[in-house]
């Protein structure tokens, strides 16, 4: 199915997904910029299932608008839009080049995890309203714990498409 | 007052004080950007108990950028503080300082529209801004079911741990991957959720005109008289400060 989001199946299914994201990017952890959550597992899992685009709006306005309703993280909505949409975009499109290998989906996890960690950084390194040099160097340490807390998304996917076999019909 | 406001007048303050807050370098210009967003905060009517609470939230986060910015540059300006190995410039302050009042004019500066606009509202003055539809319709839909995911999850979550699941014990790791069997029995009761949320729009028509008709709104907003002396004012405010900051 191609993406197109006036199709009502697509609208729906990227809509509930970005509330997916939305709903687990909440606080766990605060971190001293930022807060750890389960939102990558839901964005890894939207761009594994359902492809590039869909796991770029998902991972991007999901977790922008968590940021900003989180009440005092709302500035790091344009960050989080960039960097977590590119996450979803990447992992869903090396995935789809992979053909739904077991290597691709290690190397997309790998990837989205690299995205993370360095577009934070670049982030809030180069944007002064995003902490500066040391917002940046603090937050590192976080965005690697939660990026490797966010790969158990792959193990959900894989859970998910055992336990429910309709899911390989409702993709892009 | 500003609640009577439309939400893109709001939307464009925090632009300008977002703005300046990046441009701005010297401490007391950042320092009464921090004022000034506070000022129209708490004259616009946003109660204190908001403004604290982003302020509590904001704390650890300045504390630490007030610490480890003067650790970062330790080679640079007079030394003003000296202890064990390490040592605190006055150029090490400044900058942790002006990056601390930036981040914090940023956040009171987003406030501004979100701390006085449904999530609603603020959807459909993008909307005018040049969102499409459909995704204004989707960004709806994501703010809609987030709490009804969430509830879900929260369900799922006590019913494993009456069955004695545990997610206290163990690292950061071991406790997501215990957290597995909740999150594949939340995804796919979402994706049963689209299914019917799928059916619903399609029923009502959704996707039939493709954009071509114009759609209409029960209750739309429109900018009023006070909208434009505030964008005039504002942006007038903020374009001879942009001139300060430049020369």
């Amino acid at each position: 199915m191609k993406f197109d989001l006036n199709n009502p199946r697509i609208l729906a299914l990227t809509g509930v997904m970005t509330a997916l994201v939305f709903a687990l990017t909440r606080p766990i952890v605060p971190t001293p910029i930022g807060y750890t959550h389960l939102g990558d597992v839901a964005i890894y899992f939207t761009a594994l299932a359902f492809g590039p685009w869909a796991g770029m709006i998902a991972g991007g306005v999901g977790t922008a608008l968590a940021d900003l309703l989180s009440g005092g993280y709302a500035h790091f909505a344009p960050l989080s839009l960039l960097v977590h949409g590119l996450q979803g975009l990447v992992v869903g499109l090396i995935y789809r080049q992979m053909k739904g290998s077991g290597v691709g989906l290690f190397i997309s996890l790998l990837v989205g995890g690299v995205i993370v960690v360095g577009g934070y950084f670049l982030g809030e390194m180069l944007v002064p309203i995003w902490g500066g040099p040391s917002g940046a160097v603090g937050e590192v340490w976080f965005n690697v714990v939660q990026v490797l807390v966010g790969s158990v998304g792959g193990l959900v996917y894989l859970g998910v498409l055992r336990a429910y076999p309709r899911l390989s019909q409702m993709g892009e | 007052m500003l609640y009577r406001l439309d939400p893109r007048t709001r939307l464009w303050l925090m632009a300008l004080i977002v703005t300046l807050c990046v441009v701005g370098k010297e401490i007391w210009f950042l320092a009464s950007l921090v004022a000034a967003a506070h000022l129209i905060l708490i004259v616009g009517g946003v109660s204190f108990r908001v403004i604290f609470r982003t302020w509590r939230t904001l704390t650890i986060l300045l504390l630490f950028i007030l610490i480890l910015q003067p650790l970062l540059l330790q080679n640079i300006g007079e030394v003003v503080f000296r202890f064990w190995r390490i040592h605190m410039t006055d150029v090490g302050l400044l900058t942790g300082l002006r990056y601390a009042l930036r981040l914090t004019g940023a956040a009171f500066g987003v406030l501004i529209p979100l701390s006085t606009t449904p999530i609603q509202k603020l959807i459909r003055g993008l909307q005018k801004l040049g969102l499409p539809y459909n995704w204004a319709v989707m960004i709806g839909l994501a703010v809609h079911y987030a709490g009804t995911i969430g509830a879900l999850h929260t369900t799922l979550r006590e019913a494993q741990q009456a069955r004695g699941w545990d997610l206290s014990t163990g690292g950061m790791i071991k406790q997501a991957r215990a957290a597995v069997p909740t999150l594949i029995a939340v995804i796919i009761a979402s994706l049963r959720m689209s299914d019917s949320l799928a059916i619903g729009l399609a029923s009502r028509g959704y996707g039939l005109g493709r954009g071509r008709h114009t759609r209409t709104t029960l209750h739309d907003i429109s900018l009023c008289p006070s909208d434009y002396i505030v964008l005039i004012l504002s942006t007038l405010a903020a374009g001879f400060c942009l001139i300060l900051v430049i020369r």
